[in-house]
């Protein structure tokens, strides 16, 4: 560029308005030829999980710097590709074709690419923003949201129909890319993409909780492995690195949980009694009593009192934490501890924030508003959080009794918002 | 040179004609009719004509005064006229031609404009009872509004939806949510309750030519009558944020039978309360 | 005609005959001219600055999320080299102000006012000499605070130039705007205050100080221009430089004078009020200075400009003032009926009262829903 800016900068005491014209158009168009000839950038790589390397490091008194993170990080990447270019190597022995379409991964990971309507680069261009490009909530608008995105590392999810502890169904991810998560930033992708769009991109999510509950496995694993001398280096990594430890595994009990994920699904046989105004079973008066005695449950045996707070407010405890900060602090008064709290944050964690109870006036159902999503909530109680399982006393009945009676508190008189004036215009 | 100049004036009215007879052509290179987008709303039409009648006043003053000034700078360039100078008094009766005429226009347009304004925004739909003095059609009358059949709230980055239901009354147990998903019956008058439950947004329906601000704390009524059945988009136009790109929604305008069942539809996914393994499993 | 050349002629014998430091002379100069330039090229400067942050728009728009080349991945190296969203509505919101608030008004009133009106009416200088120096020196903290707010992590103010709360009041509505906005508030309100020393002195100037014999209806059309464009700023800058202020005390004082209910619409009224000022004045300013080309000297006719002077600013003057009533009200329209209505009755004693919560919400019958968790009414 430089030879030809040159002669442009002599000439530009040109008498000749028309050459004049001529340069003036040449520098202008300099800087934009000079933008669009650049080369593209670097593709981004999957973060590190450094606050789980700080856990470990901590318990087990180990360094995860050097050879020791390079070997489990050169593992994952043999295993799961990078961003660009996902793969699950080794996973057809353990059954990953099951469980997601590696076609799909294609259309869900790479760089969004400028004719993006051909159905590329779905995950960076609609969920990388707020989810990380890793998964790891951790993207770029992470900290303004309240709550947080969710870091799918730890193979957690909240409103699902399976009890604790159990992965989610697609059914149940499907679901929450559709519709949103009322309440949270989490927006309804209904509109925005089809059907086979949604499934690339929770094929997707599962691949990336598939890797970051590897990484965390290799982790931790890796922490019990000695790397004092050349030779116990070479011990290390022929033994961790070996594909029965990492395919066979923790690879396969790791895929084995999500593929079975289906048949734990908790089911329910409707309503009771039955709420359907089309019906001609419907019967107000047993629904009314229904609702009072899941008040008393409320109040007694469902003990759902404690948190959600006498006034249904979600007042009754808030000083809790969810398991994703739990799992490092290990428990919620260790948040307060200003050296673990430090090593947190600098390893990369976003600043703890408490986990409140759904203030149930609102009607505001972040898992979603048919009684069978309140339904689990209540029997199966929400994964990673204080919310607990309904207490086995309770019957079927039961559950449905508190169903009805969440579901009834958002209408109570007490609960209306000020009747708004209405803005009625004028001929003017 | 004076000329080559008076050239690249002449450029500015045939190029900016060029550009609205380019973007009025519809499905040809190159812009691929950037025109309004097809409108599907009755009273569409009203605010189109508004549209294009400013266009056509203020297109044909914009050639005229471009093609003036190519005139007389061709004309009148330097180098080709030596002749001395002559000096012009003024005139009195041009000058108030030219003062007068403006503001004839703009009193028209002002004018014009009042029943498109009336109708999308003062007139809303409802029926005429007659007022304390019994008779219709007097200063009294009552006028009993048609109620909304949904309520539409505006959310970052979301339009939340929520029917009437069948009681018609928003806001209790009864009622249809939707997110970002609108269906209207066709051919008939629709009212729609906005609010926000956030930011400013603002909801726009480009086909039906309707927008209105969604301001928070504020309860208001947009309306229209949609008559073609389709799929149109419903978007923000105003600024709420990060996401303001992201809040984009469907409006499906459908018979009234498809509406009825899709809204008996929803409201039994709605109500789903029970769940069953798939036997393959 | 001869009282003018004089007037300029003294003016020039006098600041050459004094030997003034360079500071005094060119930095902190009381000199119209020398303001004027000052002011001139300060705009070229931002109008740069605006130029570019356009070019950065335009190239989102022009290649959707791709990688910017070369600077990309310096500045946006968490997207990989990408115009993220929230830096998207950052360039825009900083184009518009930049171009709004550092160009066209800084330019139009503030460079050319300065420099012409003296000239063009047969004063030594303006009214207000140190005012004039202050109304230059008043930009540089609006410059350096709304510069400061762009580069404020985690991205700039993205209110929109609009600056309409709740969005650019409550902090969880924009969280990544967090303090730049403020800083982009307090950046407005300094250019609310040069922008009325320089309208007070713009308006002393052409009525007290023209030459013997420069009648009102003597004064040149641009003059007039100015004129109207200093009254209109006069009376609709405050309103948006108070209305800027109180959102500045919403965000860091706690106060509730935009942030809750239709009070909302309380600013936009503001907003538009001044903005369909300052329109109306920036056109103002153009159309008149189409009257620059004429120069009543060159008519070799002695008695003949008079005439024309009194024909042309009679009829053009009656034009102008016809335009300024008509803007006046362009506000009105531009929100709709219902916008004004309610946001002068429905929370008229709101900003007296400011913390008043219960005025507030019987009024407007509903809070604001703004962070996430559960503050208020929702779906």
């Amino acid at each position: 560029m430089s030879c030809c800016l040159q002669p442009c900068l002599t000439s530009l005491g040109e008498s000749n308005p028309m050459k004049r014209l001529r340069i003036f158009w040449a520098l202008l168009s300099m800087p934009m030829i000079g933008l669009m000839a650049g080369c593209g950038t670097e593709s981004p790589d999957f973060r590190v999980n450094s606050v789980y390397m700080e856990k470990i490091s901590r318990e087990l008194e180990v360094k995860f710097d050097g050879q020791r993170q390079e070997d489990v990080y050169t593992a994952l990447t043999a295993m799961f590709g990078t961003p660009d270019l996902p793969v699950v190597t080794g996973g057809q022995d353990v059954g990953v074709t099951e469980l997601l379409n590696v076609d799909n991964l294609a259309m869900a990971a790479g760089p969004v690419i400028k004719d993006y309507e051909a159905g590329k680069g779905l995950y960076r261009q609609h969920c990388a923003h707020c989810h990380g490009v890793t998964g790891d909530g951790y993207g770029p608008t992470a900290k303004f949201l309240n709550p947080y995105p969710r870091d799918f590392r730890m193979g957690t999810f909240k409103f699902k129909s399976t009890p604790v502890g159990y992965r989610p169904t697609d059914d149940d991810l499907t679901r929450i890319v559709r519709n949103g998560i009322n309440g949270t930033a989490m927006p309804s992708f209904k509109e925005m993409l089809d059907s086979g769009q949604i499934d690339a991109i929770v094929d997707y999510v599962k691949y990336l909780a598939l890797r970051g509950q590897t990484e965390r496995s290799l982790i931790s694993l890796s922490g019990d492995y000695g790397y004092e001398t050349p030779e116990e280096t070479a011990d290390t990594q022929a033994e961790l690195l070996s594909k029965e430890v990492l395919v066979d595994d923790i690879l396969g009990s790791i895929v084995e949980e999500w593929t079975t994920a289906g048949e734990t699904a908790t089911e329910a046989e409707g309503r009771n009694p039955i709420y359907d105004f089309s019906s001609t079973e419907f019967d107000q008066g047993e629904l009314d009593e229904s609702i009072a005695r899941g008040q008393q449950l409320y109040y007694g045996a469902g003990a759902c009192v404690t948190c959600h707070g006498p006034t249904q407010l979600g007042d009754g405890q808030t000083t809790d934490y969810d398991n994703w900060t739990k799992d490092f602090f290990g428990e919620a008064a260790k948040v307060a501890d200003p050296e673990l709290l430090d090593a947190y944050l600098s390893a990369g964690g976003l600043p703890p924030r408490n986990i409140i109870p759904r203030n149930l006036r609102q009607g505001v159902y972040r898992g979603g508003r048919r009684p069978i999503d309140i339904y689990w909530r209540v029997k199966n109680g929400i994964d990673g959080t204080p919310m607990p399982a309904a207490s086995s006393q309770l019957t079927d009945d039961d559950v449905w009794d508190i169903v009805n009676f969440v579901l009834s508190i958002p209408f109570q008189s007490l609960s209306q918002p000020a009747d708004m004036p209405e803005f009625a215009r004028d001929r003017n | 040179m004076g000329r080559f100049w008076s050239l690249l004036f002449l450029a500015v009215p045939v190029l900016g004609v060029g550009v609205f007879a380019a973007a009025m052509m519809t499905d040809s290179w190159p812009l691929y009719n950037h025109w309004l987008p097809r409108d599907v709303s009755e009273k569409g039409y009203v605010i189109d004509n508004l549209f294009n009648t400013i266009l056509y006043l203020t297109g044909i003053i914009f050639v005229g005064t471009s093609l003036a000034l190519f005139w007389f700078l061709w004309k009148y360039d330097g180098e080709k006229n030596s002749g001395p100078v002559r000096f012009l008094h003024g005139s009195h009766t041009l000058e108030i031609v030219w003062s007068i005429i403006p503001a004839a226009t703009l009193l028209f347009i002002a004018i014009y404009q009042m029943n498109a304004w009336a109708d999308a925004k003062i007139d809303r739909p409802g029926t005429r009872l007659a007022g304390a003095d019994g008779r219709m059609n007097t200063e009294d009358d009552l006028i009993e509004f048609q109620s909304p059949i949904a309520q539409v709230t505006g959310r970052q980055f979301e339009w939340r939806i929520r029917y009437a239901g069948r009681d018609g009354v928003v806001g209790t147990a009864d009622d249809v949510h939707t997110v970002n998903d609108l269906h209207l019956p066709v051919d008939e008058e629709v009212v729609l309750q906005i609010k926000s439950d956030d930011v400013l947004h603002s909801f726009f329906l480009p086909n039906c030519r309707l927008k209105q601000d969604v301001v928070p704390g504020m309860k208001q009524m947009v309306w229209f009558k949609p008559k073609e059945v389709g799929s149109f988009d419903i978007v923000c136009a105003e600024l709420c944020g990060w996401g303001h790109y992201k809040m984009k929604g469907r409006m499906t305008i459908e018979s009234r039978k498809d509406f009825d069942q899709w809204l008996t539809d929803q409201e039994h996914i709605q109500q789903e309360s029970s769940f069953a393994l798939s036997e393959e499993e | 005609m001869s009282s003018i050349t004089a007037g300029s002629h003294a003016h020039e014998h006098e600041s050459s005959a004094t030997h003034a430091s360079f500071i005094a002379t060119y930095v902190f100069s009381r000199d119209h001219k020398i303001i004027g330039l000052q002011f001139l090229f300060s705009t070229l400067l931002w109008f740069f600055v605006g130029g570019l942050l356009a070019l950065g728009i335009r190239w989102q728009l022009a290649y959707p999320w791709t990688n910017m080349p070369i600077i990309g991945k310096m500045l946006f190296p968490g997207e990989g080299g990408q115009i993220s969203p929230e830096f998207y509505t950052t360039l825009f919101t900083m184009h518009a102000t930049v171009m709004i608030f550092f160009v066209i008004i800084p330019i139009l009133a503030g460079a050319f006012g300065n420099y012409l009106i003296p000239l063009m009416i047969g004063a030594d200088d303006m009214a207000f000499p140190t005012l004039n120096m202050l109304s230059y020196w008043f930009m540089w903290p609006a410059f350096l605070l709304i510069g400061a707010s762009f580069f404020t992590a985690p991205y700039g103010a993205g209110g929109g130039w609009t600056s309409y709360p709740p969005l650019s009041v409550v902090n969880e509505a924009a969280p990544g705007s967090a303090s730049a906005q403020t800083l982009w508030l307090l950046g407005i309100t300094f250019v609310g205050i040069s922008s009325m020393m320089g309208s007070v002195n713009y308006m002393t100037t052409i009525i007290q100080m023209r030459a013997p014999g420069m009648t009102m209806f003597r004064l040149p059309l641009t003059i007039w221009g100015m004129f109207i464009t200093a009254i209109l700023q006069a009376f609709a800058l405050p309103v948006l430089t108070a209305a800027g202020f109180m959102q500045v005390m919403d965000r860091l004082l706690g106060t509730g004078f935009f942030a809750r209910g239709p009070c909302s619409k309380q600013f936009n009224s503001r907003q538009w009020q001044w903005t369909a000022a300052i329109v109306a004045a920036s056109v103002l300013v153009l159309f008149a200075s189409s009257g620059l080309h004429y120069d009543p000297s060159r008519d070799g006719n002695g008695f003949g400009h008079d005439q024309l002077f009194c024909s042309e600013t009679d009829f053009r003057l009656q034009a102008d003032g016809l335009f300024d009533i008509r803007n006046c009200r362009t506000w009105l329209h531009r929100l709709g009926p219902p916008h004004v209505r309610f946001g002068n009755e429905s929370c008229a004693g709101h900003d007296l009262h400011g913390f008043d919560d219960d005025d507030c919400s019987s009024q407007c019958g509903e809070s604001v829903q703004l962070a996430r968790n559960d503050l208020g009414w929702q779906d």
